[in-house]
């Protein structure tokens, strides 16, 4: 009866999978790591990297749902982090994130248009705004960096996006809390969200049904390239740096927590929460690795090694949760 | 004539703390020290302080050192990396400060915690009083690098004389780097040439690409510094294909790098490569962890930094060096040579 019921609860919600892997590790971690991994200052440390890297996934995943890829993320990431930090000297840092937030929106516009209106792979076009936008970070910084002293980014404005801690964890974190209870409730409350899950299920059956495929599509886009310039700008207010590597390989993060999490990369299911758990399972892997003081040689090895892993292990509990 | 003076002072303390170290042996305290560098496995010059680090241990079996980088000269990486490192509570952390803007919030959280600092291979540089608490500087001076390294070629009546230098980086955040290219300029412009500093990036398509659209753009380019050793080959390569007589002769381009890692020695046997420094990075990474074994045990805070070069290695005295080299990397030292 109980194994019938938790087979039910796994196949209803995508996120159990990962929610497990991410309890599992968790206990092996804090088991095996002397105290090193579990502990308030590194919980905090991985909080931080799981809100920048969960916003990115979070856009990624809503382009996911479509049926779509964005590979773009981790340059759209980086130009947030420029603008963001060019701008944050100059006017008040609010202003500055909004400036890096339009630009993020203009990103994914540009990239939606595109793939809608061309009708050219999306996996093709962003790969090819991956390179112009971190062409044009390099190009912007003219190959240097921008930075703001540490004595000058005590503001509100700074603390607030990201640059300082609130009860021990940044408050970029709590962007992402906040970013994932509104885009859950866009998602299952509005008839957005229906749509958008229509698209990615079957894009010809949502048409003969008058959903606007190609608006829905767009739409997706332009949230997550917001999401990925806010990330950036979190991330720049908090380090008070940026350059034109800023980002770099994330784009492939993001995807990574995305599948761990659930989402079905053909489009039409997707888990918010599911792949946020994700990120944090990476995030949680690499300071495992840090903290269990892995040589560099071998460190992208055991990451991938044990993505993999982690992976399987939640095709395998959606294959049981299937049997009946 | 300080910075002179301040070595020999902390040299001086090196020798007074030295028959201290069989007191220091006995001790039955256990101590983990983290170094958290930016030169990764990608780095020849990671060998040098992985060594340092497996001598250090020898020498204090109750010290555990782990050496975690980064391997793609990212700013954003390494600080995350740091504060991982940081959240374990180590005895000590020896780190280069690549950025002092991103890694200050870290390094004086991590100095408040009680974790000793000592900064290696790349200095806060702003003044004392300014700077990060850390508790020491080991390492070269980039800028005097740099400048050492100019005026040695200025001082070559056999070589052309500049007319347009440029300084080709990889790493755009680091603060080491564009020191030297500071020092490069400052002796060559007082020499009458131009000077620019160029970012390449670290991987070698793009690096080549940009090396070769800027020599095409500015043809009287004549001397061509390359901040990093493995970086060197690149832009002779660049230049010999474009037929500019890359080699060092009274003509053509002549290439000035960095470091006694095999690929610039090897360079400057070949007649690539004019010159390049050593910057003492075996002490890089045996001095920092010395000191902060030392700050435990016996409580010492060394009172200046601690310079570890530059000396230039050219023709001269390749055959000295390339022995000195071989016994560290040995049969690495062949297998890393890319010309």
């Amino acid at each position: 009866m109980l194994k019938s019921e938790i087979k039910r609860l796994v196949r209803r919600h995508t996120e159990i999978g990962i929610l497990v892997i991410s309890l599992c590790l968790v206990l092996l971690f804090t088991l095996t790591s002397e105290g090193r991994w579990a502990n308030a200052y590194n919980i905090g440390t991985i909080l931080q990297v799981t809100a920048t890297l969960g916003l990115m996934t979070l856009g990624v995943a809503l382009v996911i749902g479509t049926g779509e890829i964005d590979i773009s993320v981790g340059s759209t990431f980086g130009i947030g982090a420029l603008i963001y930090l060019w701008f944050a000297v100059r006017i008040d840092p609010v202003f500055a994130a909004l400036l890096a937030i339009g630009a993020g929106a203009l990103i994914g516009a540009f990239n939606g248009i595109l793939v809608t209106r061309t009708k050219t792979p999306s996996l093709i076009i962003t790969l090819g705004s991956l390179m112009i936008f971190r062409g044009l970070a390099i190009a912007l910084t003219d190959g240097f960096s921008f930075s703001v002293p540490y004595k000058e980014r005590d503001g509100f404005s700074y603390s607030v996006l990201g640059g300082t801690e609130f009860l021990g964890i940044n408050t970029g974190f709590y962007w992402l809390v906040a970013g994932l209870a509104v885009l859950l409730i866009a998602l299952k409350m509005t008839p957005w969200g229906n749509r958008l899950l229509a698209v990615g299920g079957s894009a010809a059956s949502a048409h003969s049904r008058g959903v606007r495929v190609e608006r829905i599509k767009l739409s997706a886009f332009i949230v997550c390239g917001v999401l990925a310039a806010f990330a950036g700008t979190l991330e720049a207010s908090k380090l008070g740096f940026a350059d034109g590597s800023m980002g770099r390989l994330m784009e492939l993060q993001a995807i990574a927590a995305c599948v761990l999490g659930g989402c079905v990369l053909a489009g039409g299911r997707i888990s918010l929460p599911g792949a946020v758990l994700g990120a944090f399972v990476l995030s949680s892997v690499q300071s495992y690795l840090v903290v269990t003081g892995v040589r560099p040689q071998w460190f992208i090895f055991l990451l991938g090694l044990i993505v993999v892993f982690a992976a399987l292990g939640d095709r395998t509990l959606r294959r049981w949760s299937l049997k009946n | 004539m300080k910075k002179v003076i301040n070595a020999l002072a902390a040299c001086a303390m090196l020798a007074m703390a030295a028959p201290q170290t069989a007191t220091a042996q006995e001790s039955e305290n256990n101590y983990r020290f983290v170094m958290v560098s930016h030169i990764g496995s990608n780095d020849p010059n990671m060998k040098w302080l992985t060594l340092s680090l497996e001598e250090f241990e020898k020498k204090y079996p109750n010290v555990k050192t782990e050496y975690i980088s980064t391997n793609n000269y990212s700013v954003q990486e390494h600080v995350r990396l740091l504060e991982q490192v940081i959240a374990t509570k180590p005895d000590g952390i020896a780190v280069p400060i690549v950025s002092t803007d991103a890694f200050e919030v870290p390094l004086r959280k991590a100095i408040e915690q009680g974790i000793p600092v000592v900064a290696f291979n790349i200095p806060d540089p702003r003044p004392e009083g300014e700077r990060i608490p850390y508790l020491t500087y080991v390492g070269g001076d980039e800028y005097l690098t740099g400048k050492k390294l100019g005026e040695y070629a200025l001082s070559r009546a056999d070589l052309p004389a500049p007319k347009r230098v440029v300084c080709a980086t990889h790493d755009s955040a680091h603060q080491g780097l564009k020191a030297r290219c500071a020092g490069m300029k400052d002796a060559m412009e007082a020499a009458g040439a131009e000077f620019e500093e160029l970012f390449i990036s670290a991987e070698p398509a793009t690096a080549r690409n940009t090396l070769q659209s800027y020599l095409q753009a500015n043809p009287d380019t004549n001397y061509i510094f390359t901040v990093a050793s493995w970086s060197a080959p690149w832009a002779w390569g660049v230049a010999n294909d474009m037929g500019l007589s890359p080699d060092v002769d009274d003509k053509g381009v002549t290439i000035i790098t960095v470091d006694a890692s095999p690929v610039a020695l090897a360079g400057i046997k070949a007649g690539h490569v004019l010159a390049t420094n050593s910057q003492g990075f075996w002490l890089q990474g045996y001095a920092p962890m010395e000191w902060l074994y030392w700050k435990h045990e016996l409580g010492y805070e060394p009172q200046s930094d601690i310079l570890t070069g530059p000396i230039v290695v050219d023709i001269e005295n390749i055959d000295h060096w390339e022995g000195l080299v071989r016994n560290i990397f040995g049969d690495a030292y062949d297998e890393q040579n890319t010309w």
